[in-house]
């Protein structure tokens, strides 16, 4: 593919963008998602992808329909980010026109303007709250003391929730589901907010409708010296041990305060559903698990395609230009070392640089 | 205690337990509380043993993988990218996972 011409005229949000966006991806391992390597099914139906929500922004416009309200539809920036990533990757391998793909990418990136207080690329956080959130989150959480102990079953109900958060939505497509806010300074300490708002996810799976815990949010207040940092995707890292250091702490689960007997059953409880659900997704024959990855990267905007007045599911032709295929051939190169890794993805997204691996350029389709 | 492992160091803190190698779920009910999870890489089938081990060693991964997140939110060491470890561990070795270093030793 050329490079876009004058492309750093019109996305000047870019090269902050993709040096964060680098940095998260170096620390990726590809050979670890699931339920396969998006890459190599994406270009199927980047063109498509596109147009779709080329379409939406189009309507949304004329309904009048701000960013701000827009951004109210999405729990956080990361499905944002996450959604961004995904459509530098299709406007490369869909070849699809020019102005179109970068009205797309644009679209996408007010959203998330609205939608993020600060770091809007995602260099060090998710967030999402003013200041004076902030504080009323601080007063009025009914807080409890914590302990490395309590601490421990918090980190254990994240695995579960997260857990059961990948095997209903895949590695890709869970990011409007699962999220943390933060990291907050608040004096010695500092919150985070972790969200599940949906685990019963019954538009995708019929199964969830019989799923006891529907959503539930964890409030963490740590002691500063952890040094939480979230990257552009939501992945937490921090320089100590999170059980060690949690101070406070509050868990909502299905809109009700709940004490650490009732988290303890539901973090088991919610551990076997997720147990369920991956076999569930992985037993699918290939053809059926490659219509629920469509269904579910529409999912994810479902509420701002209903409110285009579209239909989120995946169009007729989305479905056939996947029936039948393969995936595409691997592509990754082996790196070396961290900084070999995020040159390399920077080069995967750079809208300015003509490298798209040959490997995936099988599919061009015409406009 | 010799270095039977070197991978990457995905969340800290050192951790003492038996292996337990899982590579499917037909090896789920060997699993006891406080034991080492070995495995290719982790997926949630495997949710309920991680709330039940020590420590979590895997043969790839990177840094924000999944056993590399949750770990460190459970405060248990993990360590990813040893090529190895489903290999060269064995069941019910004792073995001791350092994942400040990255190391597993035996």
């Amino acid at each position: 593919m050329e490079p876009l011409a004058k492309c750093m005229d019109e996305l000047p949000w870019m090269e902050e963008w993709l040096d964060s966006l680098a940095i998260g991806m170096a620390n990726m391992d590809e050979g670890t998602w699931a339920p396969f390597d998006c890459f190599q099914f994406f270009p199927y139906g980047s063109d498509l992808w596109l147009e779709k929500l080329g379409h939406a922004e189009r309507r949304l416009q004329e309904k009048g329909v701000s960013y701000e309200d827009l951004a109210d539809l999405f729990l956080g920036p990361l499905m944002l980010r996450t959604e961004m990533q995904f459509a530098f990757f299709d406007v490369k391998a869909s070849g699809i026109e020019r102005s179109k793909g970068l009205g797309v990418l644009d679209f996408l990136h007010n959203i998330l303007k609205a939608k993020c207080v600060k770091d809007v690329p995602g260099f060090y956080s998710s967030w999402v709250h003013t200041e004076k959130e902030i504080q009323t989150i601080v007063k009025h959480t009914p807080w409890k003391k914590g302990s490395a102990d309590i601490g421990r079953e918090i980190g254990k109900l994240m695995n579960s929730c997260a857990s059961l958060s990948w095997s209903s939505h895949s590695d890709y497509h869970y990011t409007n589901f699962y999220e943390n806010h933060g990291p907050y300074p608040i004096g010695e300490h500092v919150l985070l907010v972790r969200q599940f708002p949906n685990l019963k996810p019954v538009e995708l799976w019929k199964e969830a409708e019989g799923y006891a815990y529907d959503r539930i949010t964890i409030y963490t207040m740590y002691r500063k010296q952890v040094e939480i940092h979230l990257d552009w995707v939501n992945h937490l890292t921090a320089k100590q041990s999170l059980p060690e250091n949690l101070a406070k702490y509050a868990v909502n689960i299905n809109g009700k305060w709940s004490d650490v007997k009732h988290t303890r059953k539901a973090r088991e409880t919610i551990a076997e559903t997720a147990a369920e659900q991956f076999e569930r997704f992985s037993n699918l024959p290939f053809e059926d698990v490659k219509q629920k990855m469509l269904e579910m990267r529409g999912y994810n905007f479902k509420e701002l395609f209903e409110k285009a007045g579209m239909d989120w599911k995946p169009s007729q032709e989305m479905r056939e230009r996947v029936r039948g295929k393969e995936l595409l051939p691997k592509y990754m190169p082996v790196l070396k070392n961290a900084e070999e890794g995020r040159k390399w993805w920077r080069r995967f997204y750079d809208l300015n640089d003509a490298f798209f691996p040959r490997q995936l350029k099988t599919i061009r389709y015409k406009h | 205690m010799a270095r039977l492992l070197k991978g990457l160091a995905a969340s800290l803190g050192i951790a003492h337990g038996k292996v337990k190698i899982i590579e499917s779920a037909e090896d789920h009910f060997k699993f006891r509380e406080g034991d080492v999870l070995v495995t290719r890489i982790t997926d949630p089938t495997m949710t309920v043993l991680m709330n039940r081990a020590s420590a979590i060693v895997c043969d790839i991964g990177g840094l924000t993988s999944h056993p590399a997140i949750v770990s460190r939110e459970m405060g248990i060491p993990c360590v990813v990218a040893t090529k190895e470890a489903t290999k060269k561990l064995k069941d019910g070795m004792e073995v001791t996972v350092n994942g400040t270093t990255g190391e597993v030793h035996g």
